[in-house]
């Protein structure tokens, strides 16, 4: 009879721990975070698909600087995030055709990215863009930009900046030097 | 190919000997002040027509790497014959790969050696370069691939420049008429159709071979062509092109930098200077602007 009566307080007592715990693990959550489904809560390992969308066709540059190996054919479209590269492709681009580049991780509210697009030279006596829309995982936009080529330049290189967040605007976003 | 002991890439300053001063300043682009870079031809010399001289041979047998533009430019090869006669020192020949235009010459056809003209040829003259150079000095080659990056970007930015000032010249006044036919890689990227009104030959000057009814077609042929301005060059004497110019109602539209660069404190001291000039002057002289 002691035996059980001790199991129903050891019993008590654990559920009044559970329950104290709960309490105060819900009011530790801030209450302005929406939970969104298929996010993951640490934005650090949140996911996202890079989609971009040339107004050209991309060619071989004649003034970009062969590889180390002399058969190693010249970057049509690249895409870095810091030193890490995105996407590298070397076979030609058609206008129109989109590029997807998935299961990307940024850190913090925004990806930095460099951009380099090499428009064939039968396309540069029009304006030439590259549009760039960043997708998480889920489907939902963050934010798209397009980057156009300056008069005379030959090549699209430029700095951008990407929100992470679907409709947060910042100054920065989109601007920059030539490089990353 | 060209590989130094370790010891001595460390131990000496390389050199490079070149033949046009062209090709003299896509290097010095590349090794910037980390090499003795030199140049047989001076600025305004001849390359067709040039007789080497027992100087030339030391000079290419003291060098680590020589560059030459090919094509038959050094005429009767003689930058090959010099590098041959000292000892085969390792060479670069700067047009190796240029999409080759042919030009008329002693009734066949030739390759045209004057690529430098189109800056994308130019650009394959640059890694051609570059690869000799980092195959003599492969420890610095990160520092050569930077500043050939970045002098590359210089010759896009070039082109892209020359494309919007020939631009401003009406279509129709786009007939380019110069002292020899080194223009016909400039003319075929930037659009202008060349005129070579006496069919004159690489190494001959507009006077060669000309009789009173050659030089008649000469200036029935500018006039039909509605030739507003002709151009003389550097190096090749303006005599005779002023006194046709003249009967044929043409006006002299500068002197444009041919073979050779301009000297040293010039404007065509440099390849983008050169070509910079040259085309201010063609725009200015054919109306555009």
């Amino acid at each position: 009879m002691r035996f059980i009566g001790a199991m129903g307080v050891s019993a008590g007592l654990f559920a009044l721990v559970a329950v104290t715990q709960l309490y105060l693990t819900r009011d530790r959550q801030p209450a302005h975070v929406p939970v969104r489904e298929g996010m993951t809560e640490r934005a650090g390992l949140t996911r996202y698909r890079l989609r971009l969308t040339t107004t050209f066709d991309a060619k071989r540059d004649p003034f970009a600087l062969r590889g180390e190996r002399k058969d190693e054919e010249p970057v049509r479209l690249l895409v870095r995030s810091g030193q890490k590269v995105l996407l590298h492709r070397t076979e030609d681009v058609r206008r129109g055709e989109a590029i997807e580049i998935e299961d990307l991780v940024f850190e913090g509210e925004r990806a930095d990215l460099f951009v380099l697009a090499t428009p064939a030279e039968s396309e540069q006596v029009r304006d030439t863009g590259v549009r760039i829309a960043l997708y998480r995982a889920d489907g939902v936009l963050c934010d798209e930009r397009t980057l156009w080529m300056e008069p005379g330049d030959g090549v699209i290189s430029r700095r951008v900046v990407l929100s992470l967040r679907p409709g947060t605007d910042f100054a920065e976003r989109g601007e920059g030097g030539p490089d990353a | 190919m060209f590989a130094q002991p370790a010891e001595a890439v460390k131990a000496r300053r390389f050199r490079v000997v070149c033949s046009t001063t062209q090709t003299a300043d896509f290097t010095r682009q590349i090794v910037g002040d980390d090499w003795d870079v030199l140049c047989i031809l001076g600025p305004g010399v001849d390359p067709h027509g040039y007789q080497p001289v027992p100087g030339d041979s030391r000079l290419v047998a003291s060098a680590d790497l020589c560059v030459q533009n090919g094509m038959n430019l050094e005429g009767k090869n003689w930058m090959a014959t010099l590098v041959r006669d000292s000892g085969n020192r390792p060479m670069v020949t700067a047009t190796e790969g240029v999409q080759v235009m042919t030009m008329d010459y002693d009734d066949g056809m030739v390759d045209d050696p004057h690529a430098w003209f189109d800056p994308r040829a130019a650009a394959v003259y640059v890694q051609n370069i570059l690869d000799g150079v980092i195959a003599v000095d492969g420890v610095n080659a990160p520092v050569y691939r930077a500043r050939a990056e970045l002098y590359l970007r210089q010759l896009g930015a070039l082109d892209g420049w020359v494309q919007r000032q020939v631009a401003t010249i009406p279509v129709e006044r786009r007939v380019l008429v110069t002292s020899h036919d080194a223009f016909n890689y400039y003319a075929a990227r930037y659009g202008f159709k060349v005129r070579s009104p006496i069919g004159w030959s690489t190494g001959s000057e507009i006077g060669g071979g000309m009789t009173p009814a050659r030089r008649r077609d000469v200036v029935d042929s500018i006039r039909a062509f509605g030739v507003t301005a002709m151009f003389v060059e550097t190096t090749v004497n303006p005599q005779l092109l002023e006194q046709i110019a003249a009967e044929a109602g043409a006006v002299l539209g500068g002197e444009l930098y041919s073979d050779a660069m301009g000297e040293a404190g010039s404007a065509g001291e440099t390849y983008i200077g050169m070509m910079r000039e040259n085309t201010l002057t063609i725009v200015k002289g054919l109306g555009g602007l």
